[in-house]
């Protein structure tokens, strides 16, 4: 099995840091 | 949601319940992802992008193909929010409401976003091959304490 291509990876980190920034202010919001 | 229909949630107050009714000690890793609404293309079978990824395994249940194909992160949307192309492809699944739901039990433990795969993400996979089942899932490194 190849590795993940590390771009990639950094890519869907730094979007998963905002998907958890966005989710806290909208449950701020309930 | 039902991925052949597009009908929303016939209960959500009820899964909500169901939630919370969970003691939040007994929960010991929460991971959250979200999809697309059924609705904002087409549901499953009536043309939607995924129809032909669904058509190579018709067995499988519809449920199944959407949240593969489907699946998006909460409130960024497909490919780590590179696919979006309105509010429609940021999550339809309330994932914040289920998210509380998750933190009224008093959880407070380690949670995750996955997103799938960029496989798993183009649109319009019209060429199954190029659009294969995953075998495995890059995953968003991102798992936080939610205190």
């Amino acid at each position: 099995m190849s590795l993940p291509d590390p771009t990639v990876t950094e890519r869907y980190a730094k979007a998963g840091q905002l998907s958890k920034e966005r989710l806290f202010e909208a449950i701020l919001k309930l | 949601m039902d991925p052949l229909t597009g009908a929303d949630y016939p209960d959500f107050e009820g899964v909500l319940a169901r939630i919370r009714a969970v003691p939040g000690d007994k929960i010991h890793f929460f991971e959250i992802s979200d999809v697309i609404q059924p609705t904002a293309a087409a549901p499953l079978l009536k043309g939607s992008e995924y129809d032909a990824y669904h058509a190579a395994d018709p067995d499988a249940r519809a449920l199944f193909t959407w949240s593969i194909c489907g699946r998006c992160l909460p409130l960024v949307g497909k490919n780590a929010g590179d696919d979006v192309r309105g509010p429609e492809d940021l999550g339809g699944a309330r994932a914040a409401e289920i998210f509380k739901a998750v933190l009224d039990t008093g959880f407070r433990g380690t949670s995750s976003f996955p997103s799938g795969t960029p496989a798993t993400s183009s649109r319009a996979p019209a060429d199954t091959s190029s659009h294969p089942r995953p075998q495995a899932r890059v995953r968003s490194r991102s798992s936080s304490s939610s205190t």
